[in-house]
């Protein structure tokens, strides 16, 4: 099977060369195979969003190198880096990130803004990603009108407005409750069958049966793969 | 029309004969003719000495334009020196100027037709040297009664010359301000004193122009005030970013929304300096421009709201507001998302 991710010795070190310096992730080497669920687990602090922030290509490593369908993400240009988070990757973030003064559906559908697409296009796009998600009655309101549910749903049909081939979600059960998650589950399971590669990073064994390969992490290296015949 | 004619000399009749306080009425901010009928109130003012009602006209007096001062008889202002004769008395005399008298080959005991067909016939009882100016001795004084017949002026008067008791001026003032049904033009020595003296005219500009310039300044506070937090927006900024937009496109954003901002924010910052300056006459503010007044303005604060100093400041807070807020965007946008997120 097609490699979609690839990493050689990733570190990310924070405040390099102070006192309060953190070795966050070490000589990390992962591969990760198209249309695959991968998960990386791990306890709070050991590196899990800093990995997931390279391999979503928004932030830098201090060393190492990442490749992304063969091209190299360490080495590309910020322009070509907007490009790949545009076209490429959908980002779920752990606390969401929704911009708290847009509603619903303008924060699904503004990553197409610059690309010239129409108002009503874009809410054409946005509303019939928040009916996928069951989000019909509540395109209008803002995030703060919302629950932790609802917002992740917003979230997630913002990370689906460009099309990407590949998911990447954050702790994606952290900030929201029991009937949300079985929800999540869900989504998760028909965006694999649409064909995309999906990364998660978690602590919650909940998810661990939707993966066809496990990563542990431990103080920001990689101590364990399990693969899983699905 | 031949009061209004009148009024342009009268600055410089005033100058000359300082009185305390110049009243008119206030026509769209203009001087215009005071009704006689006011002239025992504003004499039963506490602190008023002395009362003049005047009126000025010009005329001609054979070839020459001659400025003509009616004047109640014994009233002349005492810078007027009668270097030969003395002051009328009683209707149809004149007091001169040596100039014009020169100029005529007047003397005293002559008498001269002065205001064409409907013109008096005016006998010279003296002939005045007046110190200060060529102009002023070219002036013709004579009873108020005949300046009213030639000038066709009724029962109003140009002004009036008003003198009071020492340190009474603004106490005067206030009382003629409240005076029922009139809109007075109130100019006293002091304040004309103010006004040139000090360059008030100059600082008023200037005051303008600051004024303007200081409200149109508050324009990026209220951006900063309303949510537009620095920190707020490097998070959105790194939102953006993480979701695919390109600095460039952050930045013409960030353009875009600075100019809808400054365009909302600069009508209302002119309304609230409008407001304040009419409204609260300037309070607090205009100590800030102008030397020695206190708190609370005593006077009108001349500001005067022009569409260049307006344009001007406009522009001047949204070139500042928009390099600001660009190179903090700037800022924001070259940092990997993730960071700017935080
Ligand atoms: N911006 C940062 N600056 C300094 N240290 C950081 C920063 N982000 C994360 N860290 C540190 O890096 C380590 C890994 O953090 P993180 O990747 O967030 O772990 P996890 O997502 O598994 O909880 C932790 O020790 C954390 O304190
Ligand atoms: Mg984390």
């Amino acid at each position: 099977m097609e490699t979609i991710i690839r990493t050689e010795k990733l570190a990310k070190i924070y405040n390099p060369d102070t006192s309060y310096e953190v070795k966050a992730l070490w000589d990390v080497d992962i591969e990760i195979k198209k249309g695959h669920v991968a998960i990386l687990s791990g306890p709070s602090g050991s590196g899990k969003t800093t990995l997931i922030s390279l391999l979503g290509a928004i932030d830098r490593p201090t060393r190492g190198k990442a490749f992304l369908m063969g091209e190299e993400l360490t080495a590309m240009s910020d322009v070509a880096l907007s490009k790949v988070r545009r076209e490429t990757i959908g980002f779920v973030f752990q606390s969401f990130n929704l911009i708290p003064r847009l509603s619903a559906i303008d924060n699904v559908a503004f990553p197409l803004i610059p690309m010239g697409v129409s108002v009503t296009e874009r809410h054409r796009r946005g509303s019939e990603l928040l009916k996928r998600f069951q989000m019909g009655e509540r395109m209008r309101h803002t995030p703060e009108e919302l629950s932790g549910g609802q917002q992740q749903r917003v979230a997630i049909a913002r990370a689906l407005i460009n099309n990407p081939q590949i998911i990447i979600a954050d702790e994606p059960t952290s900030n929201i409750d029991a009937e949300a998650v079985k929800y999540l589950i869900e989504t998760i399971y028909a965006l694999k069958k649409e064909g995309r590669t999906i990364i998660i990073s978690t602590h919650d064994q909940s998810l661990f049966n939707l993966a066809d390969v496990i990563f542990d992490v431990k103080d920001g290296r990689i101590t364990g793969m399990r693969e899983f015949k699905q | 029309m031949a009061i209004s004619e009148g009024v342009k000399a009268e600055s410089l009749a005033s100058v000359m004969e300082g009185a305390d306080i110049y009243l008119t009425l206030d026509q769209y901010g203009k001087n215009a003719p005071v009704p006689l009928k006011y002239l025992p109130e504003v004499k039963k003012i506490n602190g008023v000495m002395r009362v003049v009602p005047r009126v000025l006209g010009r005329t001609y007096l054979g070839d020459s334009l001659a400025v003509v001062v009616g004047i109640p008889a014994g009233e002349l202002p005492p810078s007027v020196e009668c270097v030969e004769g003395k002051p009328f008395s009683s209707r149809g005399e004149a007091v001169i100027g040596v100039g014009l008298a020169r100029h005529f080959n007047f003397t005293v005991g002559h008498a001269f037709m002065l205001g064409g067909v409907n013109g008096r016939m005016l006998k010279i009882t003296g002939l005045f040297k007046a110190d200060s100016s060529i102009w002023a001795s070219d002036l013709i004084f004579i009873p108020f009664e005949d300046a009213s017949a030639i000038f066709k002026t009724g029962d109003l008067a140009t002004d009036f010359l008003i003198y009071v008791r020492p340190g009474y001026t603004s106490a005067v003032a206030e009382t003629l301000k409240k005076i029922e049904g009139a809109s007075f033009r109130i100019q006293s020595k002091e304040l004309v004193k103010q006004y040139f003296n000090k360059g008030f005219t100059l600082k008023g500009g200037i005051f303008t122009a600051l004024y303007t310039v200081a409200f149109a300044l508050a324009i990026p506070a209220l951006l900063v005030s309303s949510g537009f937090g620095l920190s707020e927006r490097k998070r959105e900024i790194g939102i953006l970013k993480a979701t695919g937009w390109q600095t460039s496109e952050v930045l013409e954003m960030v353009v875009f929304e600075n100019l809808i901002i400054s365009l909302t924010a600069a009508p209302l910052a002119l309304l609230i300096s409008f407001l304040w300056l009419k409204g609260l006459n300037g309070l607090f503010i205009a100590q800030f421009f102008i030397a020695e007044i206190g708190l609370f303005p005593p006077f009108n604060v001349p500001a005067r709201f022009l569409p260049i100093p307006a344009f001007l400041s406009f522009f001047f807070s949204l070139i500042l507001t928009m390099v600001g807020s660009l190179y903090s965007s700037w800022r924001a946008a070259v940092i990997p998302p993730a960071e700017a997120m935080k």
